[in-house]
């Protein structure tokens, strides 16, 4: 409708009006004509025409209130207006140019300057339109990444919300855009009742940090729930991320691994601020220092795992944040900070409101809301371990069963299956057979929510198998305050040293989907002890590795040693099962 | 009266040369226009209405000076200033002037057309 | 943020050196200073004596520059770092990648 080569002259003078047409038309423009102003609007209105003349003096609407109108009509397209002039008054041009005149063509009309103008006004024109189309693309490409994000989003939030951020000895402040920002926080419990905690912070922002945080998170949920521990979870998170990532984009991360019956919590700190570890008893803090390069720099083989051990107690708080804590800047440009945020632990304020002090702190000093909630901190409190068993099992089986893979879900009649697995020196050293195990175990739809008992199980007796028979270590150094270090320090050095031995497994299941039986033996290159001494001994006495028989016995039926003591046996029954009878 | 110019030979050489074959439409156009315009401004002196007078012989003003006829242009202007300093004694002497002054480029231009 | 970089004359050295805010703005200058070089140098350093700040993006590039010069082969140096820029460097324990002075 718009004609590119049309224009509009509005002008009362007949004479004046038709010499203004034909030079017009000379220039090959198509004329609309009127004679007054309410005309010239109408027609404007009707036509879209790419130019307007306008005279000044008018009947019915005088030239500056159809320029008025004119505007306001047409926002979003340029349409030169021209007043036909020749006042000399600078306060009537002012006002022409105001009321959305661009310029004048003054009596006596030339030819040869019209052109000229025309000339002009049109490469103004076009250079307005280029500018909106321009605008135009730039404002479709903003939605579409706009949806992207979103999808980003939703994506990650599916992955992320398996977690245990929720538990009631946990607090955290996270941006609601933190994915966006490169903070990820992840939290799980494992089968055997420990809390692993990770707190994590890529360069970038966007989609580009947001890509880094899904692998992330998947990893680091489905080892927890299959039983590795921190270190094992760090190592394979910085693989994931070092193939993935491109050179220059890596993730500052800290994990944290709390064993709530042993009392120890294993801190892996790489590029993140350091955190505090706050002592209930005493209120001194011990800082988490960060040793490692972060996550997704390093190639797998120089990767270094090392995690300092920390002995804890109930009421002790550990703390981790993300930068943006610290660099979290007021309006004077003026940074948070590191002694800040140091200062609000040594203040004095009870325990369980040092979280809050946190946050009050940083919103305090920012003096501004909303951008208070655009950091990462969280806080994890010690608790003793019936505690957390209280809250955790429901949920980790809900885990154990999403993260469980597809296997025998359709079996019909009896399943049964065998399977022995032994490690020599190397594998002893070098993994963790549990999660495999626990992974097996899982195919069997009616083990999958008992985990958790299975997990403790097979636990119990490798580590009997490998530090007693094995290695030939004496657990009463446990028991000791300074006991742990040792004796984790001489466990390391044994199996360092190791050149023969072997720890295996032999594992036979029946079953139906009703119940099922499932025979654990494990036997180890060892001596063997006296079993017998032990075995009399009265229930709830420690002496066999922290839980102990006890417990054992408690989940399994028929635990029996087999001479010399190097062998353990014992039964898991679910459901209803009738046994064959004893072979 | 005779020796002055009525009409500026170049302009009207440019309007020949845009108008064309229309030349004479123009010409035509302004005949009409101008007869309009002459009894406007007679019509705001009888009515004692300065604005009137002034929007009147500003238009005419405009007309002429397009035409090519700057003498009668220059009469109209006396008459707009009249009109916009709010008076109109003398303005009965001006038209008079402006009357015969417009007879006067109506035959030149008239002439043009032969 | 301006980034200025220095070839020795048997073009062994290549010294880098960063004036002002080290960030995301120096992204393709910074990666300029040595992609340019026709010759491959051996050392490589980067003077940070008029760098003001550091921030993660600057961390990347130096990753990148380390990629380029031959990944753990690379022998690159961070030198005249104040307070604050060794602090950044020293969180994220870069002078396991690099050496800091």
């Amino acid at each position: 409708m718009a004609e590119r080569n049309s224009v509009l002259i509005a002008e009362e003078g007949a004479s004046d009006r038709l010499l203004l047409a034909t030079l017009l038309q000379n220039l090959g423009y198509g004329v609309l004509e009127a004679d007054n102003g309410a005309d010239a609007l109408a027609l404007y209105q009707r036509e879209r025409p790419a130019l307007v003349l306008l005279a000044v003096l008018m009947p019915r609407l005088d030239g500056l209130e159809v320029a008025r109108r004119i505007r306001e009509l047409t926002a979003d397209r340029f349409v030169p207006i021209l007043f036909l002039t020749s006042a000399q008054d600078p306060e009537l041009l002012s006002a022409c140019l105001e009321a959305g005149g661009d310029d004048f063509l003054t009596r006596p009309y030339n030819g040869i300057l019209l052109r000229a103008k025309l000339n002009a006004l049109r490469r103004m024109s076009e250079m307005n339109q280029t500018l909106a189309r321009q605008r135009d693309e730039i404002a479709r490409h903003n939605h579409h990444l706009l949806r992207e994000q979103e999808m980003a989003k939703r994506v990650f939030d599916k992955v992320a919300h398996v977690g245990a951020l929720d538990l009631p000895n946990i607090r955290y402040t996270l941006s609601p855009l933190a994915v966006f920002n490169g903070d990820v926080l992840l939290a799980s419990a494992g089968p055997s009742g420990n809390l692993i905690v990770l707190l994590g912070d890529f360069t970038g922002h966007g989609l580009a940090a947001a890509i880094g945080a899904m692998p992330l998170a998947q990893t680091f949920y489905s080892m927890v729930a299959k039983g590795f521990h921190v270190r094992d979870i760090v190592r394979e998170l910085n693989v994931k991320l070092y193939d993935i990532l491109p050179v220059g984009v890596f993730c500052c991360a800290a994990a944290v691994e709390f064993d709530f019956s042993e009392n120890t919590a294993q801190v892996w700190n790489g590029g993140l601020p350091d955190g505090l570890l706050y002592r209930s008893g005493t209120g001194a803090c011990q800082r988490l220092l960060s040793r490692h390069v972060p996550l997704g720099i390093k190639p797998g083989r120089q990767f270094n795992d090392t995690v300092d051990v920390f002995e804890t107690e109930p009421g002790d708080r550990l703390f981790l944040w993300s930068d943006g804590i610290l660099e979290a800047a007021n309006r004077s440009g003026a940074m948070f900070g590191e002694q800040r945020l140091l200062d609000i632990f040594g203040g004095g304020s009870a325990p369980q409101a040092l979280f809050d002090a946190l946050n009050g702190a940083v919103r305090d000093f920012l003096g501004d809301e909303a951008q208070a909630d655009d950091l990462s901190l969280v806080e994890v409190c010690v608790v003793a371990r019936d505690e957390f068993a209280g809250v955790a099992p429901a949920w980790q089986e809900e885990v154990a069963a999403a993260t469980a893979g597809g296997g025998m879900t359709d079996a019909h009649g009896v399943m049964e299956w065998r399977l022995r697995f032994e490690l020599e020196p190397d594998s002893l050293r070098g993994m963790n057979p549990l999660p495999l195990l626990l992974h097996i175990l899982m195919e069997v739809p009616g083990l999958r929510s008992r985990s958790g008992q299975l997990y403790t199980l097979l636990a119990e007796l490798y580590s009997n198998a490998l530090e007693h028979g094995v290695l030939g270590l004496d657990s009463k150094l446990k028991e000791s305050a300074q006991g742990f270090a040792q004796y984790y320090q001489q466990r390391g050095q044994a199996l360092q040293d190791l050149r023969a031995g072997c720890v295996a497994f032999d594992l036979a299941y029946q079953g139906n989907d009703n119940g099922g039986l499932l025979s654990i033996g494990v036997t180890d290159s060892g001596d063997g002890f006296d079993f017998e001494a032990l075995l009399a001994r009265p229930l709830g006495q420690n002496g066999y590795s922290g839980r102990g028989v006890a417990l054992l016995r408690k989940i399994s039926q028929r635990m029996r040693f087999i001479e010399p003591g190097n062998q353990v046996c014992l039964e898991y029954v679910w459901g209803q099962w009738e046994r064959e009878p004893s072979r | 009266m005779s020796g002055k110019q009525h009409l500026d030979p170049v302009a009207v050489a440019e309007l020949k040369g845009v108008m064309g074959s229309d030349f004479g439409l123009l010409v035509q156009t302004f005949f009409t226009d101008s007869v309009q315009r002459i009894e406007g401004i007679r019509a705001a002196l009888s009515a004692a209405d300065p604005e009137a007078l002034r929007r009147a012989a500003h238009s005419f003003k405009g007309s002429s000076g397009n035409m090519g006829a700057p003498h009668l242009a220059e009469l109209c202007r006396a008459l707009e200033e009249l009109g916009r300093d709010g008076g109109i004694d003398g303005g009965e002497q001006l038209l008079d002037e402006l009357a015969e002054e417009y007879d006067a480029v109506r035959a030149e231009l008239g002439a043009l057309l032969l | 943020m301006a980034i200025t970089s220095q070839l020795s004359q048997d073009s062994a050295d290549l010294t880098i050196a960063v004036q002002g805010r080290f960030d995301f703005s120096a992204h393709q200058d910074f990666r300029k200073a040595y992609e340019s070089v026709a010759a491959q140098p051996q050392h490589y350093r980067v003077d940070m004596r008029e760098a003001t700040y550091l921030d993660s993006s600057a961390l990347g590039m130096l990753l990148l520059l380390r990629d380029y010069a031959g990944g753990d082969g690379a022998d690159i140096a961070i030198v005249n770092c104040n307070d604050d820029v060794k602090k950044i460097l020293t969180i994220s324990n870069f002078d396991q990648l690099f050496s800091i002075s």
